[in-house]
């Protein structure tokens, strides 16, 4: 079914357009919103995403759905990546300190453990600093390696993995603080 | 928790929720954002379709200039070929002086279709049928200009008192070759009704025509009018 949507996307047809939008639009959303929290922002990086994707779908060669999608996240990740170094000028990635008012405070009781929901986990990693929370999504979520993570944001392999290391330690005191523990699993 | 736990944790849950929309997202509300902006098959369809309409337009309008151009072109040879050789009338009021040969009616004759200068796109300009020509003009017996003659030479004394007396003494001068005119119906009552007026004022010849000088020196006749 993708197939034929790409192949009357790259002929223009706003029908298969809408269709192609429809079947990724929430999935790229989150995707964006991983990167950047501000909602305004990501709707602007998810904007340039999908022009991007509509523009450039004529010279895509089809040869799976995987493939397909994994085409197109890299090209919102790319455009998230721009947006956040246009946004933070290169000072962003390595500010350490976990900034206390940005995490996350919907479940702090001891009662919320068991309301904890897969949105609350999402929301968790909005409480990373930019740096941690870009080079956790890439390697963890989206499946970069830190080879390609380095190449992206122009950062060597040993400090991404560094960074890494250290989004794992916040985010799991961001799940203790939220009640989620270890032994729950 | 071990890291790679927590990689998996977060990797499932982000799976579980990819495709559920997010409380700050607008699907539709983004759509009408994203459409416009959108490469459209429908703009290239429009502007082809505007210049396949010029082109047809320029193309009829150009045949139909061409077509017109060509009806009027047939027509006008179609007129020629109504045109005649017009008998000069001979002086109405001299029967005695000759026609020429080549202009007497019996040798009057329709123009061919042979003669008619032939176009150069058989293919395009279908031939179109000579119409004939009227036959009171054409024939030699019959025709109004004739008509007239015959009456003109009926007269006893076919001299007008006001005509110039340097063309009574030349004969009319005659064309080279012969001459082609269209003549009216109306031109020729015209005419006629000029002769009839003209022949009200009536002249006497004094002298009887063997008695005068040469035929060939011809000289002023003694005119005495008789008015009413």
């Amino acid at each position: 079914m993708l197939q034929e949507i790409v192949r009357q996307c790259q002929r223009e047809n706003p029908f298969a357009q809408r269709r192609l939008y429809d079947h990724f639009a929430n999935r790229l959303y989150r995707l964006c919103r991983r990167y950047v929290k501000n909602p305004l922002e990501t709707e602007e990086v998810l904007m340039n995403g999908f022009l991007k994707i509509f523009r450039a779908i004529g010279t895509f060669e089809y040869r799976s759905d995987d493939e397909l999608e994994v085409w197109m996240k890299r090209i919102v990740v790319n455009e998230a990546l721009m947006h956040l170094r246009k946004v933070r000028k290169d000072e962003w990635l390595w500010d350490d300190t976990p900034q206390e008012d940005s995490l996350p405070h919907h479940y702090t009781g001891p009662s919320a453990e068991a309301d904890l929901h897969a949105e609350a986990i999402h929301d968790l990693i909005l409480g990373l600093p930019d740096g941690y929370r870009t080079v956790f999504c890439l390697y963890a979520l989206e499946g970069y390696t830190h080879k390609e993570i380095g190449t992206l944001l122009n950062i060597s392999e040993n400090t991404s993995k560094s960074q890494l290391s250290k989004a794992r330690v916040a985010l799991q005191a961001l799940l203790v603080k939220n009640g989620y523990s270890y032994e729950r699993k | 928790m071990k890291g790679n736990e927590t990689d998996d944790l977060f990797r499932s849950n982000s799976d579980y929720l990819a495709d559920q929309p997010h409380r700050d997202f607008n699907p539709e509300a983004f759509w009408q954002q994203l459409q416009p902006e959108l490469p459209r098959q429908t703009t290239r369809k429009k502007k082809g379709a505007w210049w396949g309409w010029t082109t047809a337009a320029t193309v009829v309008l150009a045949t139909w200039l061409g077509l017109s151009w060509w009806m009027k072109a047939g027509e006008s040879v179609g007129e020629k070929t109504m045109v005649e050789k017009v008998i000069p009338p001979a002086d109405p009021l001299r029967p005695d002086l000759p026609v020429p040969a080549e202009e007497k009616p019996e040798n009057y004759h329709p123009l061919a279709k042979t003669d008619l200068p032939k176009r150069e796109n058989p293919k395009k300009a279908p031939e179109k049928e000579v119409p004939e020509v009227p036959a009171p003009v054409l024939s030699p017996a019959g025709s109004v200009a004739e008509q007239t003659l015959a009456v003109v030479s009926t007269e006893e004394v076919p001299i007008i008192q006001n005509r110039n007396a340097d063309s009574l003494q030349k004969p009319t001068a005659q064309p080279a070759g012969p001459q082609y005119r269209i003549v009216h119906r109306n031109d020729l009552d015209r005419q006629q009704e000029t002769e009839t007026r003209a022949r009200a004022q009536v002249v006497f010849r004094i002298g009887l025509p063997g008695s005068g000088p040469a035929s060939t020196e011809i000289r002023n006749p003694l005119a005495i009018s008789i008015s009413n």
